[in-house]
């Protein structure tokens, strides 16, 4: 997804990408898009992108087709139409590749029975027993874990890792890593109709890649999984994580009377810019996540009757909103404004619990909020509870990460999970 | 004479260096010029309950709502820190922490709101003032009020 916006009228724009197996785009695709008011043939260029499907109608549903090589067409996907600018990327399970016509001589240059390893998408040139030439080229899936990566398929052993460590599957590690994850951005622009005129539109789309690199301009939030510094100081100090073994592996925190860990001075932007190392990303996403999802655990939900892929969706309901508002969405006690404790002489009120109003507000500005609060009857609990519990469901699904969905649970939307696990929805 | 004078400057300076910041577990406790400070985790946080108890003495002294928290101490006083300043990260991922300062020096040991608006990184202590530096920019909390400032001039200290 590029971004949103909420205007007053619907407008939908679509950005279709095709890739294949290991995440490269097709070129040259020939393809039919169809809409209820509307079709389009299109041929996805140089990044696999196609112009960009616009329409102003809410329910028009998208059906993509694909030319085949051999003729006729085959229907690939049927995409719902959502309000703003958005992206979806089109897998292909198939990888396209050039072979050179080589002469059949030489020797057998490997062992059959001793499989070269080859990297996603890697592609080795060899000669079997009679010298006939063979193509090895490396495939991600099927693999033992049934994990899919895509464009993110060097950080595999990093999602395993997180995986062990977390006790949960891999794939509903690389989904929660992929919501939270910066991602990088190319800029595209494409000729487009717009009332009866041709005019180019310029995006930012994303390749789906994680950036290692990510820093966000609009905050102090730096790396892949985007920590603050506090944050960040705050997982090296705390006993136990990832980060924590790191630094004191390599003597920047040292063990404080307390029993706590203290940041060596000199070393405080040694960690600070440990964000930007892969590892340390992923794997103190997971440490911190895991924390606020025991805490969860903790007050009584039940979340051993979850599968990993609906844990996933309750770990980044607590990653996005901290455990204790976590704790209020789940129980459904979320008020409309913020809740202060009462003042003391010698301590000022605290917010000790934030209201829907300003939730929804701080996600989407106060008009589109305002706007979302008035088409659910003036609202603000009801339409922050339907935004984040849309948002977790578009955006959190271990499924998108396997070689073979099939072998994974079905998960279930984020509000029938509350319910499961001992929380209770509002009667809306 | 001097040499004596210019081995307690460079001691102080050393001292000074020893800048610390420390995660608190489910239990943390340290001493304070008035007493000693508890911070327990709570048994089990219901609803819009603390998650932490912060204790002065045995009584209660202050409550934080977040999972997480930091602490940030002024000075070794032979008696204690004098200051306490507390990160309570009471939101979700992506929101700075409530950032409090505890001081002691007073009658009453009181607690004051400095922020929720910064990612703080670093902090000095002077005698009357505390200096935060979060994003590149460093933050001068006195009597009371948060403003923008430079760098602390004369003399200052790091957290220990």
């Amino acid at each position: 997804m590029v971004y949103q916006r909420d205007d007053d009228d619907f407008y939908s724009e679509l950005w279709i990408q095709f890739v294949d197996a290991v995440g490269k785009p097709i070129i040259n695709l020939a393809t039919r898009i169809v809409t209820a008011s509307d079709e389009s043939h299109f041929t996805t260029d140089d990044t696999g992108l196609l112009p960009p499907v616009r329409t102003r109608r809410k329910d028009e549903d998208l059906h993509v087709f694909i030319v085949r090589l051999g003729g006729g067409e085959k229907k690939i996907a049927t995409l719902k139409n959502q309000p703003g600018v958005h992206q979806h990327i089109l897998r292909s399970p198939k990888i396209h590749i050039d072979i050179p016509v080589r002469k059949h001589d030489g020797q057998q240059d490997n062992d059959p029975r001793k499989p070269v390893k080859l990297e996603p998408g890697e592609i080795q040139h060899n000669r079997d027993f009679h010298g006939h030439p063979i193509v090895n080229v490396g495939i991600e899936c099927p693999n033992n874990e049934n994990l899919w990566l895509g464009p993110n398929s060097k950080y595999r052993d990093y999602v395993i890792a997180a995986g062990k460590k977390s006790g949960f599957q891999p794939q509903a590690v690389a989904s929660i890593i992929n919501i939270e994850a910066a991602k990088k951005q190319v800029t595209v622009t494409k000729a487009t109709t717009v009332r009866g005129k041709s005019r180019n539109i310029t995006r930012t789309i994303s390749t789906g890649e994680w950036d290692a690199d990510s820093s966000n301009p609009r905050s102090t939030a730096r790396g892949m999984t985007q920590f603050l510094a506090a944050t960040w100081l705050g997982e090296a100090a705390r006993s136990g994580t990832f980060i924590n073994q790191k630094t004191v592996e390599n003597g920047w925190v040292k063990k404080t009377g307390a029993g706590g860990y203290a940041v060596v001075p000199e070393h405080k932007n040694n960690i600070l810019d440990l964000r930007m190392n892969a590892e340390a990303a992923i794997m103190a996403a997971v440490d911190y996540g895991m924390s606020n999802f025991r805490s969860l655990e903790a007050i009584g939900y039940q979340f051993d009757k979850l599968n990993d892929g609906e844990r996933a969706k309750i770990l980044y309901l607590a990653h996005h909103l901290g455990s204790g508002d976590a704790n209020r969405y789940l129980a459904g006690t979320i008020a409309e404004d913020d809740t202060y404790s009462a003042a003391t002489p010698h301590r000022p009120r605290r917010l000790i619990a934030r209201g829907a109003k300003p939730l929804l507000t701080a996600q989407v500005g106060p008009d589109a909020a305002a706007k979302r609060a008035e088409e659910n009857g003036g609202d603000y609990v009801k339409a922050h509870r339907l935004w984040l519990s849309n948002l977790i469901d578009a955006g959190v699904n271990f499924k998108d990460f396997s070689c073979d969905p099939t072998r994974l649970d079905d998960v279930r939307p984020l509000l029938e999970i509350v319910a499961v696990a001992g929380g209770k929805n509002h009667d809306f | 004479m001097l040499g004596r004078a210019l081995t307690g400057i460079l001691f102080f300076l050393l001292c000074a260096n020893v800048f610390a910041q420390t995660s608190g577990g489910d239990i943390n406790e340290f001493k304070t010029i008035a007493g000693t400070l508890t911070i327990t985790k709570t048994d089990h946080a219901g609803v819009d309950s603390a998650t932490f108890n912060v204790n002065l003495n045995g009584h209660e002294f202050d409550q934080l709502y977040g999972a997480h928290y930091l602490y940030y101490e002024d000075d070794k006083n032979p008696g204690g820190a004098s200051r306490v300043l507390i990160e309570d990260f009471v939101g979700g991922f992506s929101d700075t922490p409530l950032v409090l300062l505890y001081d002691f020096r007073g009658k009453t040991p009181n607690v004051s709101h400095v922020s929720d608006q910064l990612d703080v990184d670093d902090v000095r202590w002077t005698s009357n003032a505390v200096f935060l530096s979060a994003n590149g920019k460093w933050y001068r909390f006195y009597k009371g009020r948060l403003l923008q400032g430079s760098f602390p001039k004369g003399l200052v200290h790091e957290s220990r």
